[in-house]
């Protein structure tokens, strides 16, 4: 039986604020990816969302499980985002992991799992679909109508199965 | 990414109120706690703090027992309690960010499981935030309810490197 290990691929930590980080020519030899995000925003609570091979259109859909701020549970769905309550704001206190499923087969549309949580407000579990079978070789991480904060670091690994 | 044990510890004969780990090596990117524990909570569950430079974390939880979900005003996640099925141990991860930033405050996220073979059992998202600027130089783990952890309990912490690129 081989052994598994999580390979750095790319770590970002901006310098000064910007509207998207981008992960690009992610090479194809592994099994899974995982993101880990520490997003800051410079106004305001913004969701995090991602896009696929910088794909903007209507070809993602997710459902999502979650806490309120009030504490209460319940779901919705969605479409790119990675969060819900979640949300990061500019005081550095959410937290996100997403772990995208056969990322690289192109014969079936790519699903992944996203966790993500902020102390004053919620806790998120999220299942989303890209409805796509390219292999996905970039991915963007951003703020749905926020722009990122010096200080946001989002880091990408690969599933080595081998 | 590289996972680094700094240490394990292992409760013995007559429990412990809680497992602490000091002086941490600053040189990693992220930190994670593995958790294996059951409490002397007389309950079916109990919950598992995590406590950073001593200071309690505020944040949210969000539990599934099998039959019903709830959230609370709690970053802890549930575990086993003492009259939970014989043998059966929690398990729960922290991942703990930023934690040797001086400039930043320290966010986690955690999952945690008690499966006991019955009913109840509970799986947790859990999140948050150790809202200080000072760098995570101990951690201490400590039942929510009991005074204890019983014999067998073990937390293990990793540094991980996220690697050169």
């Amino acid at each position: 039986m081989g052994t598994t290990a999580w390979v750095p691929i790319a770590e970002t930590t901006l310098t000064s604020s910007a509207s998207s980080i981008v992960m690009s020519s992610i090479p194809s030899g592994y099994k899974d990816l995982m993101v880990l995000a520490s997003g800051v925003s410079t106004s305001g609570t913004q969701d995090q969302g991602v896009y696929f091979n910088a794909d903007t259109g209507s070809n993602y859909n997710c459902v999502i499980l979650y806490s309120s701020p009030s504490n209460t549970v319940g779901a919705a769905t969605s479409s790119y985002i990675i969060d819900y309550y979640g949300s990061v704001t500019t005081d550095n206190t959410a937290s996100t992991t997403l772990q995208i499923f056969d990322y690289a087969a192109t014969d079936k549309h790519k699903s992944y799992l996203a966790r993500s949580g902020r102390a004053a407000s919620g806790t998120d579990l999220i299942v989303g679909r890209w409805a796509s079978t390219s292999a996905i070789t970039s991915i963007t991480y951003f703020l749905n109508g926020g722009t990122l904060a010096t200080g946001t670091t989002v880091a990408l690994w690969g599933l080595n199965t081998a | 990414m590289k996972q680094t044990l700094l240490e394990r510890v292992e409760v013995g004969s007559g429990g412990a109120s809680s497992i602490t780990f000091t002086s941490i090596d600053q040189s990693y990117d992220a930190l994670v706690v593995l958790v294996s524990d059951r409490s002397n909570r007389a309950a079916v569950n109990d919950a598992v703090i995590i406590k950073m430079n001593g200071t309690t974390s505020t944040g949210k939880r969000m539990y599934g027992s099998g039959s019903s979900i709830t959230a609370t005003a709690s970053p802890d996640p549930i575990s086993a309690g003492n009259t939970s099925t014989s043998n059966s141990f929690s398990n729960i991860q922290f991942v703990i960010s930023n934690y040797s930033s001086t400039t930043k405050y320290k966010p986690w996220l955690a999952d945690g499981a008690h499966e006991t073979n019955g009913n109840p059992a509970y799986h947790t998202l859990a999140t948050g935030v150790y809202s200080s600027n000072s760098a995570v130089t101990s951690i201490t783990l400590e039942p929510e309810t009991g005074t204890g952890f019983l014999e067998h309990s073990s937390a293990s912490i990793y540094g991980v490197t996220f690697g050169s690129i």
